[in-house]
């Protein structure tokens, strides 16, 4: 212990080679040789892992960051290129990465396809080239998705004709292009299938077969009258039945585990009654008194075992009732879906615009926040039971747009179990 | 300024164009990366503001009896729809590309309002393609802005198709005609 004083100097100094000689006491064993040429790889994954999507402005690159939310340790990452997309095995050992590059920086030939990467050492396992010039370039989320046999992967095309690509990703091979007029993005549907949104406020359901080939197609009546109110498509499923969020706060449950879609009843997030706040409350209230609606990217999340639906919300006198859809919010509000009723409310250190919540039993909520003074954006943690603020992840990129948790509801009991033995 | 405008006009210009696609990732793309190693100067720290035009010489439309306001700032009224970096401080106009960009054919459409006099007109927003972003006078503003499946009402979707390079540069805003007033009812769900 009676070197310290002596360390404590050296390194305020930052004078090494200079205290060694006044403190030769501390003379240590000379380091080892090491081993150059060393690439980790990364172990079974924790209850909070969870990939975010970094974009970068300017040139709308992005890439997938793999973090712990219990450290907020940054793990691994991959490129994805331009206006990606990230889909995860229900295994959780590949992902596929669908993206966008150009030849020569942004001229030349481009090139659009999906990568697969193994999830232990993040290397390229193969890549699957799409046609060319056809993948939709929006910051909508649904633009990919996995069949439910996660043997074929299907990409949303938008030229602006609307079109999707099949991917066999056993056979790493593109299968097909099928049109798919006035119908856009893609949400996974029965054994084989994906459906779409069209404009008319109706489902075009898409069927293939067990070679990835076009079996059926069908249209659903109309569940929604987008004359009078609009989905968010960012919706949020719970097990295959997906919630999408309307501009004026309420719910449309839609069942896709059969064939056709099964459409329930929406709900309402929000008293649709509530008055507008008089100047006395909102003074009062920070604004915060009057009507909420719900807005933001990644707007909506799950919890399957909970049975909850969380929702970032804003009140409007923030807002002014001006571009509602997309505007962040200082909260969640959490649901429980059976009961149809708020349970909770979690309260944000400023606003969110994007959030996910982890499948397991003590789950948090992983959120792209802004601070309301500075404007400052933030990755940010949430306990998402009690709302309690966490951590915060620091230097995470430039814009964390999207969260995917490794853990699926289906495994997140086997990924607890390989985490404890690997702790043994 | 009384208290109620001073809390809503922070809460508002707080959050005026913090919204999607571009907007957050101009407000996110600002922040500096990779400057973990040096203390935030206070020159980073203007570096690190959000590019929202604020601090950009003012300029004119070519009729500004007529067709008022500052093309370089986000509330001129013509961009109502608008999401991203504004051409008419990239280079270009508020309705022409920078040089050597290509406007895009395809695009979407709004409605907004003219205050010089009260007319709605259909304005066609165009991006400008073919070189990286211009990272200026950020503006995103979503009012009657339509999901995905309206294509022709959506904003979130990179407009660059059907030029020889489909990277996006810049908006414009390209007034089209005056609207019918029943265009703007049915455009506002």
């Amino acid at each position: 212990m009676s070197t310290r004083p002596g360390r404590t100097m050296c390194m305020s100094l930052a004078l090494a080679v200079a205290c060694t000689s006044a403190f030769p006491l501390l003379a240590r064993a000379e380091l080892a040789a090491e081993e150059l040429g060393r690439s980790l790889s990364v172990g079974p994954p924790g209850d909070h892992w969870s990939y975010y999507l970094d974009f970068e402005l300017g040139t709308f690159n992005g890439r997938y960051v793999l973090m712990d939310a219990d450290t907020t340790d940054y793990l691994a990452h991959v490129s994805a290129g331009q206006m990606p997309t990230l889909d995860i095995a229900p295994d959780g050992k590949e992902i596929y990465v669908t993206s966008t590059s150009y030849e020569y920086l942004v001229d030349g030939d481009r090139h659009d396809f999906v990568t697969i990467f193994d999830t232990t050492d993040y290397a390229s396992q193969g890549r699957i080239e799409l046609p060319s010039g056809k993948r939709a370039l929006m910051a909508s989320l649904r633009r990919s998705t996995l069949l439910r046999d996660s043997r074929f992967l299907v990409v949303y095309n938008y030229t602006p004709a609307t079109s999707l690509s099949v991917v066999d990703l056993e056979r790493r091979e593109h299968v097909m292009d099928v049109d798919t007029p006035g119908c856009h993005l893609v949400y996974p549907t029965g054994e084989r299938g994906v459906s779409m949104l069209c404009g008319d406020g109706s489902l075009q359901t898409y069927h293939f077969g067990e070679a990835g080939k076009l079996r059926a197609q069908e249209r659903s009546k109309p569940f929604f009258d987008p004359q009078v109110d609009h989905l968010k498509t960012n919706a949020a499923a719970i097990g295959d039945t997906w919630y999408f969020v309307s501009y004026s706060g309420d719910v449309y449950p839609v069942d896709l585990s059969g064939e056709s879609p099964r459409f329930e009843s929406p709900w309402a997030l929000v008293d649709h009654d509530k008055k507008p706040a008089n100047i006395i409350q909102a003074l009062f209230t920070m604004g915060k008194a009057g009507p909420w609606l719900p807005g933001g990217m990644q707007l909506a999340a799950t919890h399957e075992a909970r049975g909850e639906l969380y929702v970032i919300m804003h009140p409007i006198f923030w807002s002014e009732s001006k571009g509602d859809h997309d505007f962040p919010g200082p909260e969640v509000w959490v649901y429980d879906i059976r009961s149809k009723e708020r349970v909770r409310r979690i309260k944000s250190r400023g606003v969110v615009m994007s959030i996910n919540v982890t499948p397991d039993d003590a789950p948090v909520l992983t959120a792209f926040g802004a601070d309301i003074k500075t404007e400052a954006t933030r990755l940010e943690v949430y306990d998402a039971i009690s709302g309690k603020f966490l951590r915060e992840m620091v230097e995470y990129g430039q814009a964390a747009l999207e969260f995917e948790p490794v853990a699926q509801p289906g495994n997140a009991l086997s990924l607890v179990d390989a985490t404890k033995e690997n702790a043994q | 300024m009384n208290p109620f405008d001073r809390i809503s006009d922070q809460v508002v210009r707080a959050f005026a164009q913090r919204t999607s696609r571009r907007g957050i990732l101009a407000r996110a793309g600002t922040m500096l990366v990779g400057a973990a190693s040096v203390p935030l100067l206070p020159v980073a720290r203007a570096a690190a503001q959000v590019p929202d035009g604020k601090g950009v010489p003012p300029t004119t439309s070519d009729n500004p009896e007529e067709d008022p306001g500052n093309p370089r700032s986000c509330d001129y009224w013509r961009y109502c729809g608008i999401d991203g970096f504004l051409c008419a401080c990239c280079g270009g106009s508020a309705n022409a590309c920078p040089p050597g960009s290509l406007m895009s054919p395809v695009t979407w459409v709004g409605t907004c309002e003219n205050p010089a006099d009260g007319k709605h007109y259909v304005i066609s927003y165009n991006d400008c393609c073919g070189k990286q972003g211009c990272k200026r006078c950020f503006c995103n503003r979503n009012e009657r802005e339509a999901p995905e499946y309206w294509p022709q009402k959506n904003n979130e979707i990179h407009w660059c198709l059907g030029t020889p390079n489909t990277s996006y540069v810049c908006s414009v805003a390209v007034v089209i005609g005056t609207a019918l007033e029943e265009d703007a009812v049915v455009s506002d769900p």
